[in-house]
């Protein structure tokens, strides 16, 4: 039951960061139908920006939690300028083209930025502890404070993300936009303001989830974002590409896979578990968890 | 005049879709385009909305040329339309359908409405009062919070004009609608534009295959067939106009 439990949070904690990588992908995906496989590498540069942030600022181990909230912001807001410039600058061009052509640019932006982060700034860097880690023992269950902290900082977003879809202007115009660009043009929404902002949005994400992702596994490095990139892909999948709500479900769905996997069986079993839940969700569901099943119509 | 078409056509290679057509709509008039299918009607929208660019000729509105703008900036011109396969945006209700379309009329920011400053407050109140009034207007108010995928056929094209009307145009383009209703749901709705049209002093062009209702409510009608215009007048001379006859009905019928 401990081992339950302990795993449970671990799941959680993990899931949580795909979301928010995961996020990105689907909304992107929601808006244009591109696989942005450029996102790892905004989820990197996020790393990177905390990274130089809390450098140029001197914060060290055990800056404390302002420090960390800083660092955060400047991690968000990083990705948010390099989403909303990546789609900006090579995406838009391309939007007309075909669709094969727009998924070559995103790996070929992917490729650059890994290449500029090696370039600038080398490998393998070691990011403080700003805020000093403490454990809870609570009912034999280890409850360390960067999972609490992963969960809820990933919880305000969440929260903070369903009311702007919901409830404000720009919102609904994403929503008008991922239904059908052409319309919504027509209706007098500005199109290429509402994409920009939504690359903004799925990018800030990735950026909160690097500063999240840091606080457990502090190495940042530019092939960092691969693997917590292609997870979150497949988290969005799982949950139905598009789908806002699937793409939380799915992540949690593969975090707690994962863990669960690593504690009973074995952690060199990890990845294939979850990439098989993946396989046999999909043989069932085709369209995801969430995806809504499209009919052609003839 | 506010529309003003000047011999304006379109090629697609070597097909001419549309070709050397004249219209011209004063404000606040209805007027309406017939023709046979394939006659060119909905490629004429699609030319006044920026769909299309023609290829030959010119579109005015209200003296401007509007040609190469793109749809978004003809739409924020003032021109609004509906379509014949009706579009509306699937996953949002009725309500937010209609909402949304007033986005260009909204100015607060993010910031402003996260802090719900009175600008803000005051725009989404203005903004409930429009929508709620044109859900009236259409008898939408009941089934306001369905998604719009719910709503009977009928009931999705009138959300169709709702949602255009939302966007403040000056000019409505309307593509048939009434095309799948019965004839006294056909009537109604032609009054009920006659209605919007002396209400919001929009001026209207509409496609419409319904003759009976066309030539009841439209003060204008021109005819199109193989992309030309045949005829133009009142609905009276189009009635008696043998090339429009003919254009219906076959030559040996009118022989």
């Amino acid at each position: 039951m401990t081992l339950f439990l302990q795993q449970l949070i671990n799941g959680l904690s993990l899931g949580a960061i795909y979301a928010l990588i995961a996020l990105g992908y689907t909304m992107v995906y929601g808006t244009l139908q591109l696989i942005n496989f450029a996102h790892s590498e905004v989820f990197m540069m996020g790393a990177f920006a905390a990274f130089l942030f809390a450098g140029a600022m001197g914060w060290g181990d055990g800056a404390g939690v302002g420090a960390a909230a800083a660092v955060a912001l400047v991690a968000m807001g990083s990705c948010a300028i390099l989403g909303m410039t990546i789609e900006r600058i090579a995406y838009r061009p391309m939007r007309k083209s075909t669709r094969l052509n727009m998924l070559i640019t995103a790996i070929g932006v992917s490729i650059f930025l890994q290449n500029l982060a090696l370039r600038l700034w080398g490998t393998n860097l070691t990011f403080p502890d700003l805020i000093a880690k403490t454990n809870w023992e609570i009912a034999g269950v280890n409850v360390a404070s960067n999972s609490v902290m992963v969960l809820g900082v990933t919880l305000v977003l969440m929260i903070g993300l369903t009311w702007l879809i919901e409830k404000t202007k720009i919102g609904l115009a994403m929503r008008a936009v991922s239904h059908s660009r052409e319309t919504a043009a027509l209706m007098g929404i500005p199109v290429d303001r509402t994409i920009s902002f939504t690359f903004a949005l799925g990018s800030a994400l990735a950026g909160a989830g690097a500063f999240l992702f840091l606080l457990g596994a502090p190495k940042v490095d530019p092939q960092m974002g691969a693997m917590p990139g292609l997870k979150a892909f497949v988290a969005a999948v799982l949950g139905g590409i598009g789908s806002v709500p699937g793409a939380v479900v799915g992540a949690l769905v593969l975090g707690l896979c994962e863990t669960f996997v690593s504690g009973y069986v074995s952690s060199t079993w990890r990845d294939a578990v979850a990439f098989c839940v993946l396989i046999v969700i999909l043989l069932y569901k085709p369209s995801g968890l969430f995806g809504k099943h499209i009919v052609e119509k003839v | 005049m506010l529309l003003q078409l000047d011999k304006a056509g379109i090629r697609f290679g070597g097909l001419r879709a549309v070709q050397d057509l004249d219209l011209a709509i004063q404000e606040g008039q209805l007027v309406g385009l017939i023709g046979p299918n394939g006659a060119g009607k909905t490629t004429v929208f699609n030319l006044i909305t920026g769909i299309y660019a023609p290829t030959e000729g010119d579109i005015k509105l209200s003296g401007r040329s509007i040609v190469g703008l793109g749809p978004v900036k003809v739409a924020a011109s003032g021109i609004a339309r509906t379509f014949q396969n009706i579009r509306l945006f699937g996953g949002l209700t009725v309500e937010e359908n209609v909402k949304v379309a007033l986005f260009r009329h909204q100015g607060a920011t993010l910031a402003e409405s996260a802090l719900r400053l009175p600008r803000y407050q005051q725009e989404e109140r203005e903004a409930e009062e429009e929508v709620r009034k044109l859900l009236e207007t259409f008898g939408l108010l009941a089934s306001a919070h369905l998604g719009a995928e719910e709503l009977s056929y009928g009931l999705r094209r009138r959300l169709e004009i709702a949602r255009a009307l939302a966007t403040r145009p000056k000019l409505l383009l309307l593509d048939e609608p009434a095309a799948g209703m019965n004839p006294s749901e056909a009537d109604d709705l032609m009054h009920l534009i006659r209605w919007v049209r002396d209400t919001f002093g929009v001026t209207i062009l509409l496609i419409e295959h319904h003759m009976p209702v066309v030539m009841g409510i439209c003060e204008r009608i021109t005819v199109l067939d193989h992309g030309a215009r045949i005829a133009e007048g009142t609905p009276a001379e189009i009635r008696a106009n043998p090339l429009v006859i003919e254009a219906y009905l076959g030559a040996e019928a009118h022989a």
